[in-house]
């Protein structure tokens, strides 16, 4: 009983440093400006958001035809080592559309992204806590991987 | 009992937590000496754009930025497969060695006009690896075999079998992995490929450093420390820092300004702006020079700054676009970065002789001793926290005209982008 109890108390700490450590998710709502404020909110980055500049400049022609028709709007900020973190808002279906492209040859891989709900971000590194994931592909299929801290 | 049942579940739930170990963990890196082609393309970008955008001028790096796109630049540390798990040759084909992702495909391009970086073969030089993220593991540098022709597809076969180079967790100092190499003996042009395979992890990074072997003597001589770096511009997220220029007998190629032992911004000049910082925090910064042989030099006196707070989070984006014999027309748009309002923002900046205000709209804008001041028209005098106001002007000129380069709002410098 005294060894369940530790364990109880424990697994309470845990899953309390593990929610605190995700914070609160973004507003969808709020688009570019609402994933530019959480990720600001828990990590006191991501400054001098810039929106309205050409997708395809950013990701060239590939990617921006791959991703492109299921991004609704996009940004950057700053969040070291980041210079240009790309902030993109999602509309459904990128998981079948790169799996399509993939499946033409134009894409090989996964997806250079991980994942938020209705959202994605184009790096990772310092980012490990938010509750973020990969997405791992083959032309039949893709699985979510949380992203793991060492 | 069916209370310890309950307390059971809960643990089981908490250990299944505690063990989900599958997940990968990203870090990041590449070959900064000698330097990865994404490395020297993301340097020849900065050069090219005058700081604050990526505009290269090696042909390579044009082609590579007209596949790829900037993004691959900006990320220049970020070349790797999550999964690789030591099966490199697997699971790359021949010919998607330097870039075996879709993001960094454009870096393997067969061209013979990558920036390159001169060695001396057979000697021995310091080895330097970017660790934004440092993580356990082994680097393995390969170096491709007499007779390689850099204007084909890079293949596995061309890679020497065994690496000329192995080491097992190098240390790591200043932000960087460094470690003593001796070089193959090899001459003329050759790619140098590096393989980082993590320990703690299945992921790994890739880089190609095009070299080229000579004889000579090598360069042992560091450049001299820069000196103490000047800020200047400082907004609530950025500052610009200028510092004496070091002296070295080939040559100074690179500065590192440093934030404690990380890297915050490098530059080819002896001038760099920092930017990503908190409002009203206190940094202090020092610069690195190093040469083309990988010479770092000694640390310069470092340097103290408060960032500014409230509306010093503003940043201006001018832009002209039209311009004509005589004349232009410009677009500026002020963004308040921070979480206050603007209240009656004023924004001054130079306006040289030689330049003649002739119509603006969207604020006032008055020109007095060679300085312009914009005030907001009734309808835009404030800029809510996080808001932007735009205006614009025409102008006349006679000679050339120069874009500003400084601004400042209700007396506070803005960041330029």
């Amino acid at each position: 009983m005294r060894v369940l109890l530790a364990l109880f108390v424990a697994g309470s700490v845990v899953c309390a440093v593990l929610v605190a450590r995700a914070g609160p998710a973004p507003d969808p709502a709020k688009g570019v400006d609402g994933i530019a404020a959480w990720l600001n909110q828990v990590t006191g980055e991501c400054t001098d958001v810039r929106k309205g500049e050409d997708f395809a400049e950013f990701a060239g022609p590939v990617r921006a035809k791959v991703y492109g028709p299921y991004i609704a709007e996009w940004g950057t900020c700053v969040k070291p080592p980041y210079e240009r973190l790309g902030l993109l808002v999602l509309r459904p279906g990128l998981e079948e559309g790169w799996r399509a492209a993939q499946a033409r040859g134009e894409v090989r891989g996964d997806p250079d992204l991980v994942f938020g709900d209705g959202f994605a971000i184009t790096g990772s590194t310092g980012m490990e806590h938010l509750g973020l994931k990969r997405l791992e592909c083959t032309p039949t299929a893709c699985s979510l991987i949380p992203i793991k801290h060492h | 009992m069916r209370k310890p049942i309950a307390l059971l579940a809960i643990a089981a739930a908490v250990g299944a937590l505690l063990v989900q170990t599958s997940a990968p963990a990203l870090a990041h890196g590449s070959m900064v000496w000698p330097g990865s082609r994404t490395y020297l393309c993301y340097q020849d970008g900065r050069a090219g754009s005058g700081g604050g955008d990526l505009q290269p001028t090696n042909p390579a790096c044009v082609a590579a930025v007209a596949q790829g796109g900037k993004q691959p630049l900006w990320d220049w540390y970020g070349n790797l497969i999550s999964n690789a798990a030591g099966r490199h040759r697997e699971i790359i084909p021949d010919g998607d060695l330097c870039g075996p992702t879709t993001k960094y495909d454009a870096y393997n391009q067969p061209r013979a006009d990558w920036p390159v970086t001169q060695l001396t073969a057979n000697a021995t030089v310091t080895l330097r690896y970017n660790a934004w993220a440092p993580h356990p593991g082994t680097w393995e540098q390969y170096v491709t075999k007499d007779g390689f022709d850099v204007t084909k597809p890079l293949k596995w076969s061309d890679l020497e079998p065994v690496p000329f180079d192995k080491i097992t967790n190098p240390p790591l100092g200043n932000g960087e992995y460094s470690w003593q190499a001796r070089l193959p003996n090899k001459s003329g042009r050759h790619i140098i490929y590096s393989l980082w395979q993590r320990s703690d992890s299945p992921e790994a990074f890739y880089s190609c450093s095009d070299v080229v072997f000579g004889g000579g003597v090598p360069d042992t001589q560091p450049p001299t420390a820069p000196g103490t770096p000047v800020a200047s511009s400082v907004t609530g997220s950025s500052v610009r820092l200028d510092w004496p220029a070091s002296s070295d007998n080939f040559g100074v190629t690179e500065y590192k300004v440093y934030r404690g032992d990380q890297v915050v911004a490098t530059s080819a000049t002896n001038s760099a702006t920092v930017r990503g910082l908190s409002s009203n925090t206190e940094y202090t910064f020092r610069v690195v020079a190093t040469d083309s042989a990988g010479n770092a030099s000694p640390s310069s006196a470092g340097v103290t700054v408060r960032t500014g707070s409230g509306p010093g989070a503003c940043t201006v984006t001018y832009t002209k676009p039209s311009t004509w014999n005589g004349g232009f027309t410009a677009n500026v748009k002020i963004a308040n970065g921070s979480s206050e309002a603007v209240r009656a923002w004023e924004l001054v900046w130079d306006f040289p002789a030689g330049q003649r205000l002739s119509q603006a709209w969207s604020s006032t804008v008055t020109v007095a001793d060679g300085k312009a001041t914009a005030k907001g028209a009734s309808w835009n005098a404030d800029i809510a926290a996080g808001g932007t106001a735009e205006f614009g002007f025409n102008a006349t000129t006679t000679g050339a005209v120069t874009d500003p380069v400084g601004f400042t709002l209700n007396g506070v410098s803005c960041a330029i982008p």
